[in-house]
């Protein structure tokens, strides 16, 4: 593998707070890379731990399979995308631009040519001449991604760079972004708490929880496989159940929820008759028809509608499994086929779902 | 905005406090121009006060010693406050926050009192009383206001400017004099004025560590004054009043500046 990126065992304390705790991760070169969490998990310390503006307490951060752990910002060959944009109010977005290539006294004409050429990349033609305060939000945005892509960095990091523009702005921004960094090749690591950009835009993610990597793979890996509740549950949307388990085969795992349902899961050999484990089911895999029959999935349950909530292109249903289990199920609203029908609150129904469609949980 | 009922007194008592402090000025400003010799009589109008002074060879030779100890003041306490607020700002370090919290105790110390310790720390230390040591004093005495201000304009400095710098590749001093000073521009300028302002307008400190032959602007009124209060007196005084206001003013849209 080639690796862009290593964090060894990175631990960051701030007096009391332990922001980073013992971080281990290896970015692929060109990999669009994304650390996704809830606010204060550490994102923002580990992209500044990248960038040299802290300095890890523990633990070692190689680049291109050199240690950097102690060399100051400017020795790294790493460019960021504050959030803020942080442009040089006092300079054009030429002199904005420039300014990286000035510090490595880069000739004047290959400067004007790349600057022309970086103005051209993000869309922003003549408008070298202005002044940050005289650009748009979106337009500022550019220009702080121009300034650091024109050095052509091993990494680029970007800490919610798109958090300041509005919902259309911002969709498009990430198309944009997503095809820019396809097109150059370089590794971007990403920051972001909106769980969709990650997973729309990352090649891989990695979610943090309270300064630890909690799960990290691919947009599809996360979403389908969620390691722990804390994934899941951060993760778009899930049903959470426990129960113990009372039988396995080559195949299957068959348990009893604590609200006394039997489930079939798929097997899984890290557990034993008698154990107590969580699992999880999103609520998009669930099949609900008015009458039994047409499923052959291995759960089946007969369940209540207790609410209903309309969300446009989906119905949210609250479903009553047992006393002490409620379900929530979002089904499309179909013109044909099984889910055709629309129910509403009182309706007694048929849930099933498949046995992979449950997740067992770490914790 | 109307004015009505209970707020009117309150305008009147706004009116009759900047009367009573641009009263008097304006009283000296207009009789400087007055043709009488004895002030408090109007009597038509004439530049003669101005013609005079400017022909008074130990008016002119003040005015020198003023202008060189102001401007070569402002140069020094600029550039130390300057960097020395910029060090509290940047640097964490043990004492901190007393050196943050003991700026203001210069600027609060009755001026009599940091006189006569300067003049007993000259005697001392063997310097003779000059222009040397109004210029010392006068650094000294400049830098805690030159350092209030160019720290008010830090504190709204974003930080992230720096670091965006340093990310680019600029060492810390090219982050310095290519990030840091361009923004904290207007801040530097207007302490610089003010430095010059305080400084050209001192009596109190230079009257005490002023040698023979460093005779300032305000000890050169102080002894004209002492021979009877003359029109070209209310013209010089004009003059330097004249100086303040246009530099605070200045200084004060500098400060307010944002960008
Ligand atoms: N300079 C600092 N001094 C002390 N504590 C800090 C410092 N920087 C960050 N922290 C703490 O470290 C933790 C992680 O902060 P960080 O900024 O990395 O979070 P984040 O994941 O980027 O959050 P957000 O999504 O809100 O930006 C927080 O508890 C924060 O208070
Ligand atoms: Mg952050």
């Amino acid at each position: 593998m080639d690796v862009s990126v290593e964090l060894k065992g990175v631990t960051k304390r701030f007096d009391e707070v332990t922001a980073v705790d013992n971080v281990s991760l290896k970015i692929r070169r060109g990999e669009f890379f994304s650390l996704l969490g809830p606010s204060g998990c550490g994102k923002t310390t580990t992209l500044r731990l990248v960038a040299g503006f802290e300095h890890p307490s523990e633990g070692k951060i190689l680049i291109n399979n050199a240690d950097v752990s102690n060399k100051r910002p400017y020795e790294r060959n790493v460019n960021t995308v504050f959030q803020n944009y942080a442009l040089f109010p006092h300079l054009t977005v030429a002199g904005n631009i420039q300014f990286g290539l000035e510090r490595k006294r880069t000739p004047k004409d290959e400067m004007l040519r790349l600057v022309v050429e970086a103005l051209d990349l993000v869309r922003l033609n003549y408008m070298g001449d202005r002044y940050p305060h005289q650009l748009s939000g979106g337009q500022q945005q550019r220009v702080a991604l121009a300034r650091a892509l024109i050095l052509r960095p091993e990494v680029l990091l970007l800490d919610e760079p798109l958090g300041a523009l509005d919902l259309k702005l911002r969709k498009e921004m990430q198309l944009e972004l997503k095809s820019l960094q396809e097109k150059i090749g370089i590794t971007f690591i990403y920051v972001t708490h909106d769980q969709e950009e990650a997973l729309t835009m990352s090649d891989r993610i990695a979610v943090m929880e309270t300064g630890r990597l909690a799960q990290v793979g691919t947009a599809e890996e996360i979403y389908e496989y969620p390691k722990t509740r804390f994934v899941a549950d951060f993760i778009g949307e899930s049903n959470f159940f426990s129960g113990k388990i009372t039988a396995i085969d080559d195949n299957h795992l068959y348990l009893i929820t604590d609200g006394g349902l039997k489930i079939t899961l798929p097997a899984d050999k890290a557990h034993t008759a008698g154990q107590h484990i969580n699992f999880s089911v999103r609520p998009e895999k669930f099949r609900v028809e008015p009458e039994p029959g047409t499923s052959d999935w291995e759960n089946q349950f007969i369940g209540e509608i207790v609410n209903k909530i309309y969300l446009g292109e989906s119905i949210h249903y609250v479903i009553a499994l047992s006393a002490k289990e409620n379900i929530n199920v979002f089904l499309k609203k179909e013109r044909s086929g099984p889910q055709k029908t629309v129910f509403s609150i009182g309706d007694k129904v048929h849930v099933s779902w498949h046995r992979d469609d449950s997740v067992i949980l770490v914790d | 905005m109307k004015v009505r009922g209970f707020f009117q007194p309150l305008t009147w008592f706004t009116g009759a406090c900047y009367l009573f402090l641009y009263l008097p000025i304006c009283v000296l400003v207009a009789f400087s121009f007055n043709t009488s010799r004895f002030s408090v009589v109007w009597r038509g109008f004439t530049w003669e006060w101005y013609i005079k002074l400017i022909q008074d060879p130990l008016v002119l030779d003040a005015l020198k010693n003023s202008l060189i100890v102001a401007v070569v003041a402002m140069i020094l306490s600029t550039i130390i406050g300057t960097l020395t607020a910029y060090g509290l700002y940047r640097y964490r370090f043990r004492g901190k926050t007393v050196f943050d919290g003991i700026l203001f105790l210069p600027i609060v110390t009755p001026e009599i009192v940091v006189g006569i310790s300067l003049v007993i720390f000259f005697v001392l230390i063997h310097v003779n009383l000059g222009l040397k040591t109004i210029i010392i004093a006068h650094v000294a005495f400049d830098i805690p206001f030159v350092m209030l201000i160019v720290r008010a304009r830090l504190q709204g400095m974003d930080r992230t400017l720096e670091e965006a710098a340093m990310d680019l590749g600029a060492d810390e001093w090219t982050t310095f004099f290519k990030v840091t000073i361009p923004q904290l521009l207007p801040g530097i300028i207007a302490a610089a004025l003010l430095a010059f302002t305080l400084s050209f307008d001192d009596f109190v400190i230079t009257f005490f560590v002023a040698g023979v032959g460093s005779t300032t602007l305000p000890l050169k009124i102080y002894s004209m004054v002492r021979l009877g209060v003359s029109p070209k007196i209310n013209a010089l005084s004009a003059l330097i009043v004249s100086v303040s206001i246009i530099l605070i003013t200045i200084a004060d849209r500098l400060q307010r500046k944002s960008v």
